[in-house]
């Protein structure tokens, strides 16, 4: 009788500790001092690049009504100076030219192909710039926080967690995956080892949206000397070009006003 | 022997039905949402894709709601942000705080249906589709107090106080540059002030970015 209640109390007990066991290993680790550590490399290391060129070729799941992903793309090619200097040309998967220019005077945002232009006056430096185009002209900018003078600082306020791991090689260089969470996105992004700290992947998982879209690119050809000239982030329309505006802050009215 | 057989088939039977269920109940929801929020509707392919949604934004995290509804490259995914999103513009937020003026600035909304998504994914679509309405609502505030959603965001329009119903259109109504494509051999461009119009019939459009695309927005004449 007694081993029996013994027995019982072993069972019992078991089951009261392996369900406990099981949830602190399904629980991802807070932040790991050494996935903090690589981050804060490579955020600092990005941040104090004077001048950068790099090649993100990204894609991403768009879920449709019929609850299909599906992916889309596009090459972006980038190029930035601190403090205030900025140029993005993008090939969309289809085809389809658009670009991005700050000359530290001016935001404009064109398409090529669409035969469309529209500018927005702009000075500051580069975060300046990316929050006015994406908050106040509500256009996106993918990425757009890699170029931020503060990546760190955002990027510690955005991680909830963080931990390594582990090492993996992406388009022949050594990097260590790193993987951060916050609350709404789970991002992965592999740094570069050795002394230039660059990401060369990123895949981003909107875990609370539908069917769980991610975003991916992998970061080409960084160079932390490429030329920079300013004409290169000037902005001339071409010929043909129809001037627009950006929905975000138009008058609605303004084509009757102006 | 027999009996415990036949419960094992009864619940296997069962369980096979409940996921039936499940999935024509979460198809059926997703679904009325889609209905309620878009208006790709059943066509697939060509005009009928979703080119954006909550992962084109690339944020890395925040919510925004610009997506641009049934077919768009936006969306959240495609802004490449760290902060979340629900389509394009949000996430670029460099800080915390100015996440956090954005939301008190105006975009509840967003937040309401960032907590929405984790109980409810249809109303979330709904809260989504509702968001991208209020989003075109803020600058079309000065139009009109209240607005109108029928058939879909495309064919969401505002009503407009002053009667701007032109040839079926109405002021401030938004179609795809896709859409404008298809009938834009009947219009003609015109330049006020630099910015570009169309012509199509009497209905006046002018085409803006919105989200990263090119949209045209219903007008009155410019002239």
């Amino acid at each position: 009788m007694r081993s029996f209640f013994l027995g019982l109390a072993a069972i019992v007990g078991t089951a009261l500790v392996v369900p406990a066991k099981a949830a602190d290993n399904v629980q991802a680790p807070a932040i790991e001092e050494k996935a903090m550590t690589s981050l804060t490399r490579m955020a600092e290391f990005l941040a104090k690049a004077q001048q950068f060129s790099v090649t993100a070729n990204i894609g991403y799941d768009v879920a449709q009504d019929w609850g299909q992903k599906l992916e889309f793309g596009a090459t972006r090619k980038i190029v930035a100076r601190r403090p205030d200097r900025i140029a993005i040309d993008i090939t969309d998967r289809d085809g389809n030219r658009r670009g991005f220019r700050f000359d530290g005077k001016q935001i404009a945002f064109f398409g090529l192909d669409e035969k469309v232009y529209a500018t927005a006056p702009k000075s500051g430096d580069l975060d300046a710039v990316i929050t006015y185009f994406t908050r106040d002209l509500r256009m996106p900018l993918p990425l757009a926080e890699l170029f931020s003078n503060n990546l760190l600082k955002i990027l510690k306020e955005r991680v909830s967690e963080a931990y390594v791991v582990g090492d993996a090689t992406i388009g022949g260089t050594p990097c260590e995956q790193l993987a951060l969470r916050n609350d709404l996105v789970d991002i992965q992004v592999w740094v570069a080892k050795g002394d230039k700290p660059a990401p060369q992947r990123i895949v981003l998982t909107y875990k609370l949206e539908n069917g769980q879209p991610q975003f991916w690119s992998d970061f080409r050809d960084w160079n932390f000397a490429p030329e920079t000239p300013d004409s290169l982030f000037t902005f001339t329309p071409a010929e043909d070009a129809r001037r627009i505006q950006f929905v975000a802050g138009m008058d609605p009215d303004a084509g009757k006003n102006q | 022997m027999k009996t415990k057989a036949w419960m094992r088939h009864s619940v296997w039977v069962a369980l096979v039905g409940m996921s039936v269920f499940l999935v024509t109940e979460v198809e059926a929801q997703r679904r009325g949402g889609g209905g309620g929020g878009s208006s790709s509707g059943g066509s697939r392919g060509g005009a009928g894709l979703s080119r954006s949604g909550a992962a084109s934004s690339g944020s890395l995290g925040g919510n925004f709601s610009s997506g641009a509804g049934s077919y768009s490259r936006g969306g959240a995914a495609s802004s490449g942000s760290l902060r979340g999103n629900a389509a394009s513009q949000a996430s670029r937020q460099n800080t915390a705080k100015d996440m956090q003026a954005r939301k008190q600035a105006g975009d509840t909304a967003n937040r309401e249906d960032r907590q929405q998504h984790q109980t409810d994914r249809q109303e979330d679509r709904q809260d989504f589709a509702k968001d991208v309405q209020e989003d075109r609502q803020d600058f079309a505030d000065d139009w009109a107090e209240e607005h109108y959603h029928g058939g879909g965001y495309y064919g969401g329009y505002y009503g407009y106080p002053a009667g701007g119903v032109v040839a079926g259109m109405v002021i401030g109504a938004t179609i795809t540059a896709a859409a404008f494509n298809a009938q834009a051999k009947s219009c003609s461009a015109l330049v006020v002030n630099g910015i570009s119009y169309y012509q199509c019939g009497t209905t006046w459009y002018k085409p803006a970015y919105q989200s990263g695309n090119v949209t045209y927005i219903v007008v009155s004449s410019p002239k």
